[in-house]
């Protein structure tokens, strides 16, 4: 690859044939800078894509990968039903990271701390992909398979699914922490079990079910367990997931 | 012996237009410092302190956090840009006067952002002010008076008082 550091493109298709030849995708840049960067390699700056930053609020609600944390709080706040979206956009990180982190590239990062991945797993997410081909893949899969994340870009993230209510936790010693796990709960899922759970920063990166009522949330909750993490122990993490899930599935019993 | 780098470009850092030369991987905050916009502290290189903080097309962001080459002529603003020694903005006075200020390092940034969230949200309340400093650490003031400050700043500012200071 010519020696050039940094690539510009205007338009999403410029992006693909950069990905072939190794050069990495830059949104915010957060993510790159908390790495030991490869000096030779090169980046794609895709802040000039205006594309990437495109919303569609019909249903289902569709958010350009560009958007800031700071952009898609403002945009789903006046949307109905995405309080918890809002919410955990709002609380992620500080104000002036919240102006740089962006959908995209916290979905490409997936760090265990991030705040975003409850609500986009609540909210059954699918990611329109752009690679030698354009795919769609639900975010769930994107998460465990690395070959999707190989070489491809998100264009479009679509939350097939609204994602209303407050039930939503964050644990963190302080509130400038990034959270050691996120937990979610809201009423988006199908008849016989309409109370979706998630939870982000577990064991196996992530758990993601249905659950027909409060009892049988907490019970299917003993299935969560914990990493070593932030000098706590798996102990102490599960413990006190099982305590914020208590306290949330309590406020369920109350509003019923 | 002259330095080399390996890209340029020219950005508009406190209204003016200047052209600047950098590595890949250099961030905005290694730039503006070394263009001579000391003004600007280096605190953690991590983004969690604060102390960096500028304005990036009028929107507050940790410079240590943003590779200088994706600024492409955006507009910087420091502390400098809004307020000067000669011409201080209100928030400038309002922190020396309320003790906003103890060892000052993280004064600049505080002031940035402070003046980001005044240009939004002319009259805030403690709780906007808190939420619009999350990301700016102070270890000597305890905060109440920097929120103090902030908000004799902004009262200042809308009170029909003659407005002093820069602001870009």
């Amino acid at each position: 690859m010519e020696k050039k550091k940094w690539f510009y493109p205007e338009q999403i298709e410029e992006v693909p044939p950069l990905l072939e030849q190794g050069a990495a995708l830059h949104a915010g840049g957060t993510a790159l800078l908390r790495r030991s960067i490869n000096p030779e390699r090169a980046f794609i700056d895709l802040q000039g894509i205006a594309a990437l930053k495109e919303v569609r609020t019909e249903t289902p609600l569709s958010l350009g990968p560009m958007l800031t944390y700071f952009e898609a709080a403002e945009i789903v706040e006046k949307l109905p039903d995405y309080a918890l979206l809002q919410r955990a956009l709002e609380t992620a990180a500080a104000t002036t990271l919240r102006n740089r982190i962006t959908l995209g590239g916290a979905v490409c990062d997936a760090p265990p701390w991030s705040d975003l991945m409850v609500p986009l797993l609540l909210a059954e997410t699918e990611l329109a992909l752009l690679g030698k081909r354009e795919e769609s893949r639900s975010l769930s899969r994107y998460l465990t398979v690395p070959a999707d994340r190989k070489e491809t870009l998100i264009t479009r993230l679509i939350l097939r699914k609204p994602v209303p209510g407050e039930l939503y936790f964050r644990m963190v010693r302080t509130h400038f922490d990034y959270p050691l796990f996120t937990l979610g709960i809201c009423r988006n899922g199908p008849e016989e079990a309409p109370f979706h759970l998630a939870v982000y920063g577990c064991r196996g990166r992530f758990f993601n079910d249905y659950a027909a009522g409060p009892a049988e949330l907490q019970q299917k909750a003993e299935e969560v367990s914990f990493p070593a993490r932030g000098g706590f122990s798996p102990e102490y993490l599960r413990e006190r997931f099982r305590t914020e899930l208590k306290r949330l599935t309590a406020r369920i019993d109350q509003a019923e | 012996m002259k330095q080399e780098f390996a890209m340029k470009d020219t950005f508009v850092i406190n209204g003016e237009r200047k052209t600047v030369e950098f590595d890949a991987a250099d961030t905005l905050l290694t730039v503006l410092r070394r263009a001579g916009h000391t003004e600007v502290h280096s605190g953690c290189d991590r983004g969690e302190c604060g102390v960096c903080t500028v304005l990036l097309s009028g929107k507050p962001v940790n410079s240590c956090q943003v590779f200088a080459a994706s600024v492409r002529g955006r507009a910087v603003t420091t502390v400098k840009g809004i307020g000067t020694l000669e011409n201080p903005h209100p928030l400038q006075k309002a922190f020396a006067e309320h003790g906003g200020i103890q060892c000052g390092f993280c004064t600049p940034g505080k002031i940035v952002a402070s003046y980001a969230l005044l240009e939004k949200t002319p009259n805030p309340g403690d709780e906007e002010i808190k939420r619009a400093l999350d990301g700016n650490l102070c270890r000597c003031t305890g905060y109440s008076q920097i929120i103090e400050s902030v908000r004799s700043a902004a009262e200042t500012m809308h009170s029909g008082e003659p407005e002093e200071g820069g602001g870009v």
